[in-house]
């Protein structure tokens, strides 16, 4: 039952907020290391991650 | 969702990751050099932060017959006027009663962080405004 990620991708292109926070949600783990700093995490970076991840919706090219 | 398991059917899964990992990186980096450089201006102003605004201000030494201090006081109180509410509440607490940002932050309920950025946004725009008053 479990819907695959293009079709989330997809849909979170179109701008629907449940497809678009189940990609939020699927790569936290990797944005949260990344907004780890010096073994710190910087909730103001992981919230710059966020936005870089939103833009990254838009702009990939699946095809 | 189910995490990436691999295999062919979750290639275009896998192009994004990679995709959103170059940008995150890249994100990351600008993050930090903005940090760095804004760290480095806020030892800067912080180091003359506690002797009061003139410092603080980085005013230089001015001609009394064409300015007075009167005047530079109501000027810097006029512009403290012009700022945000928070800004103002924060900026007083921290030149005029000497408090620390730890101390700021609990009486205002605002993060650490944020009173950080605040105020060093507060004093850059009183600096940049008395830059305009050609008080240097």
């Amino acid at each position: 039952m479990n819907r695959n990620f293009i079709d989330f991708l997809k849909e979170a292109k179109a701008g629907d907020d449940q497809s678009i926070q189940a990609i939020i949600q699927l790569y936290s783990p990797l944005l949260f290391n990344v907004a780890t700093v010096d073994q710190r995490f910087d909730e103001d970076l992981y919230q710059e991650l966020v936005i870089t991840l939103l833009a990254c919706i838009k702009t990939f090219d699946p095809s | 969702m189910e995490r990436n398991p691999g295999g062919p059917e979750f290639r275009i899964q896998n192009q994004f990751t990679k995709y959103l990992q170059v940008a995150v990186i890249r994100t990351r980096n600008r993050y930090l050099a903005k940090k760095q450089w804004l760290d480095n201006r806020e030892m800067f102003y912080d180091a003359d932060s506690r002797n009061g605004f003139d410092d603080l201000l980085g005013r230089k030494q001015y001609d009394d017959s064409l300015i007075t201090e009167l005047e530079l006081a109501f000027t810097v109180a006029a512009l403290l006027e012009q700022l945000p509410e928070n800004a103002r509440t924060i900026v007083r607490l921290r030149v005029y009663q000497r408090y620390d940002f730890d101390e700021i932050a609990a009486i205002t309920g605002i993060s650490y962080v944020n009173v950080r950025n605040i105020y060093y946004r507060a004093i850059r725009r009183l600096r940049s405004q008395m830059d305009e008053q050609e008080f240097y």
